[in-house]
């Protein structure tokens, strides 16, 4: 038998992709997060916790899940989706924006078309079906709409000439799957899509309400699910102008859809009071793996043993030279999961034999110092310095700390306290700053 | 001449009457009035309660100095601060009772709007501290108030003073009314503000069919009370009234019965329109009200209140109550701006402008607009920027200034029509129609006409037809055809009847009595004018009633009470008669396709 050796877990390197419930690489952090409760956001949407059963569906609900990027919300989604899902539980219409849409171009008139699909695409594979006068709505809008519309007519007649004699939910399918496809592809009928749906809106609205609600009414007579949940992945990549546009301004569209939805979000806009609060219903903050307390000098002892099994079930503790080599990459992750899996790929790219040793280590640590050097501005050291030396209310919400935040380089723990990314604190600048502000010539 | 007359027809919105008596101030309606007024503050060394109500700000000035321009002393005007102070009230009436002779006291009725609308809140009628505290303290006030006083009031104002400080109330000395009618053409106004239209009759009846298919052996459930109401608001955008009305009650119920107060609050919503739509307004405002808005209120749904508060203001506005209507809009600008709703602030402002449009506060209208079409804009949503221009052309076209209209409907056009938006195109020709009949073109306006009817019937909107028809009967008129313009009013009128929307019957009556008038036929006009005053009595709408007074006096004085009551009986059959008159004396031509 041949052993394995460290490029047989090459794969496990790759940090852009959230763990599936029963994957043997998933490590439970959230004992480690802090205060994150799973419990109360089944709670928040209508699920008993312990027997897990849906005892009281929200009628309609919009809920945001927001953290770091990388800080394993894909990986928890999934998790709470296997949790929501089932009989006595929700029917949930899973959408990956990422995987979907095109998220660096992305409206709500987008996500309300992939929704449509999702939904259409998750009644077809639990064998439902739904009457024609209930896709009578969305038809007439497809036909008012999208066929008599001067600019898309072609797209229109491309959409009918696929369906062939499809009719009901085979046919909203194509119908939603052409349009997403639409849109999220730089196809020239694009902005034209968009600005239909946003100029009938609300008669779409209405239509893909009556379909939801009669969705409800026949996955329950179904045993299928006893609720309806719609669970977006991925809006949390959207980047500044766009995220405002999508959760603040445009999200009045979007909640005239009348069902519960979770939709992931960044944390810089979690920083937002205000507007976003009344927006949504209820907000649920993802923290970082949290070391210890802020100031405290030593890592706790539970997560360090927790993020250990977290590498050594990505990598075995024999391709590693020694655990302080494993203990120095995460101490310079700050509790960010994606960036100790960064860590270990960059050291694994620099190491010269077949173990991960220090002085690879170390290499790592600076390649991913400079990746955060090129996001700061040179001022950003001072204000970083500030913020690690101050007590741990100090967590002053401006724009500049609001773009720290979106970049990583300012991370958030539990009971919101902040401090700054570990290897931003090795950077030269920092250094400089904090030595200044110390009073240090 | 021509032009003349073209203009009247496009601008007056009471019709014959402010016709016949051009725009002055104080207008004819109000003459008696004001002629009191002005007795009433030439009396100085006691205490006079002159209550005067009014619900447009500038009339009110305007009027004011008219009165104080006709007197050798001129009466003080006192405009109260923007905040509430009943104290700084007190110490300043008898600060101005050292030098004034008489004094208007002008801004209290904007402390009564700030009060917390008890409606509006959800909340059982409250009294007002105000008024509470001037009915407490009236004799005080009255001792250190030894001239006349004039306050100014909005409409439903009046009414709670009366009900709220009875004791102040007891001491009036005159109650007068400087109420102004809407001026723009309301059924234009009306089709304008519509907000949906299914883009074609036979796919919204193919669609009704296969809801009415599957009801008849559905379930009382959720997604039934859905289709109950969709099949409503199809009916109610064919103007199909009886049967929206029906439906809804339906929806109503079924939600009602499975404890959905969102869906309780849209179907109410749907009935309400309904109502509007067809003049029943006083229905309509009570289930806004009574019923739709504390359902919404509990709801939390601010951006459902938001919309029903635009509603209401639209409702209030039909009575004329546009303190409580102005109340409304504001109300809901500040739920869509605390929101951050850029397209409900956007709906609101325009519907904030329409309003400033029926009082002629055209600054206010122009502003709201343009607010408005850059939110629409900045969007991208563009039938909203459609509808805004739409407006902006309506607001150019009453103040004359028709190369902004025509640039404005230019615009409006070719997106409504990007849209597919047929209604919104159709009302856009029909402006331009109206724009070519103010330019003094009426064949070209009745070409811009002809082809309307035919749009509208396409997407199954009956009341566009009436209203259409009326426009082209007004067209007729300005080219002096007077029977071709007598038999399509009376096209418009069946229109009206048939579809039981009062108010439209009220427009095409109030244009027949002009146009009998012209055509010199003494019965008919006299038929038409009783039928007229019988349908705005029946609508319970007192000031338009209000405003054919004095030339019913006219006729009542010169017929006795026996020949009143044959003549109420036989108004039906003598206007039948004057209409198939006009129609035999017109010939057998088709009276929408001009020569």
């Amino acid at each position: 038998m041949i052993e394995p050796t460290v490029w047989d877990y090459r794969d496990n390197l790759d940090y852009d992709l959230p763990l599936n419930p029963g994957d043997p690489r998933l490590v439970p952090l959230n004992d480690a997060r802090g205060d994150f409760s799973e419990h109360r956001i089944l709670k928040a949407l209508g699920m008993d916790p312990n027997s897990r059963e849906l005892r009281k569906a929200p009628e309609r609900l919009y809920v945001l899940f927001g953290g770091h990027r990388g800080c394993g919300k894909s990986t928890e989604l999934r998790r709470l989706v296997s949790k929501l899902q089932g009989p006595k539980g929700y029917c949930v219409v899973f959408i990956d924006a990422l995987s979907e849409l095109d998220i660096h171009n992305l409206r709500y008139s987008d996500i309300i078309l992939a929704q449509a699909k999702a939904l259409v695409t998750t009644l077809q594979a639990a064998d439902v079906t739904i009457e024609p006068v209930f896709v009578g709505r969305l038809n007439d809008w497809f036909k008012e709409r999208i066929e008599n519309h001067s600019q898309i007519r072609d797209l229109a007649v491309e959409i009918r000439a696929g369906a062939k004699a499809e009719a009901g939910l085979p046919w909203l399918a194509r119908l939603f799957g052409e349009l997403t496809n639409s849109v999220r592809l730089n196809s020239t009928y694009k902005e034209e899509v968009r600005n239909v749906v946003r100029n009938s809106f609300p008669e779409l609205a209405d239509g893909f309400n009556q379909l939801i609600t009669r969705a409800n009414e026949l996955l329950r007579r179904h045993g299928v699910a006893r609720g309806l949940l719609f669970v977006i992945d991925g809006t949390d990549r959207l980047s500044g102008e766009d995220q405002d546009r999508f959760f603040v301004q445009d999200i009045h569209q979007l909640k005239l859809i009348a069902a519960s939805f979770v939709y992931c979000a960044p944390i810089n806009l979690l920083t937002e009071q205000g507007q976003l609060q009344q927006n949504f219903a209820e907000v649920f903050r993802l923290p970082m793996v949290k070391s210890g307390e802020k100031g405290a000098s030593a890592m706790n002892t539970k997560t360090r043993e927790l993020l250990r099994e977290f590498v050594f079930k990505r990598v075995p503790r024999a391709c590693f030279e020694d655990l302080e080599t494993v203990d120095y990459l995460i101490d310079h992750c700050g509790g960010h999961p994606r960036d100790l899996i960064r860590l270990l790929n960059y050291s694994f790219q620099d190491m010269p034999g077949e173990r991960f040793d220090r002085g690879s280590a170390a290499s790592a640590v600076g390649r991913l110092a400079t990746d955060y050097k090129r996001l700061l501005e040179p001022d950003d050291y001072g204000l970083l310095a500030l913020i690690d030396q101050a007590p741990p209310d100090y967590a002053p919400v401006t724009p500049q700390t609001r773009r720290l935040l979106y970049n990583l380089a300012l991370l958030e723990y539990n009971s919101f306290w902040w401090r700054s990314h570990p290897v931003v604190r090795t950077l030269t600048g920092y250094r400089e700053a904090l030595a200044q502000l110390q009073g240090q010539p | 001449m021509q032009t003349a007359a073209a203009r009247d027809t496009a601008h007056t919105a009471a019709g014959l009457l402010q016709e016949s008596l051009p725009f002055q101030v104080p207008q004819a309606v109000h003459t008696q009035d004001f002629e009191r007024l002005k007795r009433l503050i030439r009396r100085p060394g006691h205490f006079q309660l002159i209550i005067a109500q009014f619900n447009a700000p500038k009339y009110r000035d305007t009027i004011i100095a008219a009165a104080n321009a006709a007197g050798r002393n001129p009466a003080a005007v006192w405009t109260l601060a923007e905040q509430p102070d009943l104290g700084v009230l007190q110490t300043g009436l008898a600060e101005y009772a050292a030098t004034a002779s008489a004094l208007h006291l002008v801004g209290l009725d904007r402390w009564l709007a700030m009060e917390p609308n008890p409606i509006l809140q959800g909340h059982p009628v409250q009294p007002s501290p105000i008024l509470q505290r001037l009915n407490y303290r009236r004799e005080s006030i009255a001792a250190a108030t030894r001239f006349p006083l004039v306050l100014w009031l909005a409409p439903g104002q009046v009414r709670d003073l009366a009900e709220q400080a009875p004791d102040l109330w007891a001491w009036r000395d005159a109650v007068l009314d400087f109420t102004l009618a809407p001026a723009a053409p309301p059924e234009f106004d009306r089709q304008s503000s519509r907000e949906r239209s299914p883009v074609d009759a036979a796919t919204a009846r193919d669609r009704l069919a296969q809801i009415d298919t599957y009801l008849l052996d559905a379930p009382a459930i959720g997604s039934t009370a859905d289709l109950l109401l969709e099949a409503a608001t199809i009916h109610d955008a064919l103007s199909e009234f009886d049967a929206a009305h029906e439906r809804a009650e339906q929806a109503l119920e079924r939600y009602r019965a499975l404890d959905n107060p969102r869906g309780v609050a849209a179907a109410l919503g749907v009935i309400a329109d309904g109502l509007e739509t067809q003049g029943r307004i006083g229905e309509a405002l009570r289930i806004r009200t009574d019923e739709q808005i504390p359902v919404l209120l509990r709801l939390g749904d601010k951006r459902a209140e938001g919309k029903a508060l635009n509603k209401l203001g639209k409702t209030y506005a039909a009575l004329g109550e546009f303190e409580k209507a102005t109340a409304c809009h504001e109300q809901a600008l500040t739920i869509a701006r605390a929101d951050g709703d850029h397209l409900g602030e956007a709906n609101t402002l325009l519907a904030i402008g329409r309003l400033a449009l029926r009082t002629d506060d055209h600054s206010t209208a122009r502003d709201a607009y343009q607010q408005a079409l850059s939110l629409f804009r900045a969007d991208n949503a563009r039938l909203g920027e459609a509808n805004t221009l739409l407006a902006i052309g309506d607001l150019a076209l009453r103040i004359d200034d028709l190369a902004a209209a025509r640039d404005a409907y230019r615009q409006a056009l070719p997106l409504f029509r990007a849209g597919n938006e047929r209604l919104g195109e159709a009302n856009t020709l029909q402006g331009q129609g109206l724009l070519n009949l103010m330019e003094g073109d009426a064949a070209a306006a009745f070409r811009n006409f002809i082809e309307l009817p035919t749009t509208f019937q396409s997407i199954g909107d009956r009341l566009g037809v009436q209203a259409v028809f009326g426009n082209m009967a007004r067209a007729a008129a300005a080219l002096g055809q007077i029977d071709r313009a007598l038999c399509l009013a009376g096209e418009s009128l069946a229109l009206g009847r048939a579809a039981e929307d009062r108010f439209g019957q009220t427009i095409t009556l109030e244009l027949l009595v002009k146009l009998l008038q012209d055509a010199g036929d003494a019965a008919g006009w006299l038929a038409a004018l009783m039928l007229y005053r019988e349908l705005l009595a029946g609508m319970g709408d007192r000031r338009t009633l209000a405003q054919t007074d004095a030339l019913w006096q006219q006729v009542v004085q010169q017929l006795s009470a026996a020949e009143l009551e044959l003549l109420r009986t036989q108004a039906p059959a003598h206007l039948e008669t004057a209409l198939a008159a006009a129609r035999e004396r017109f010939g057998s031509g088709d009276p929408t396709r001009l020569d």
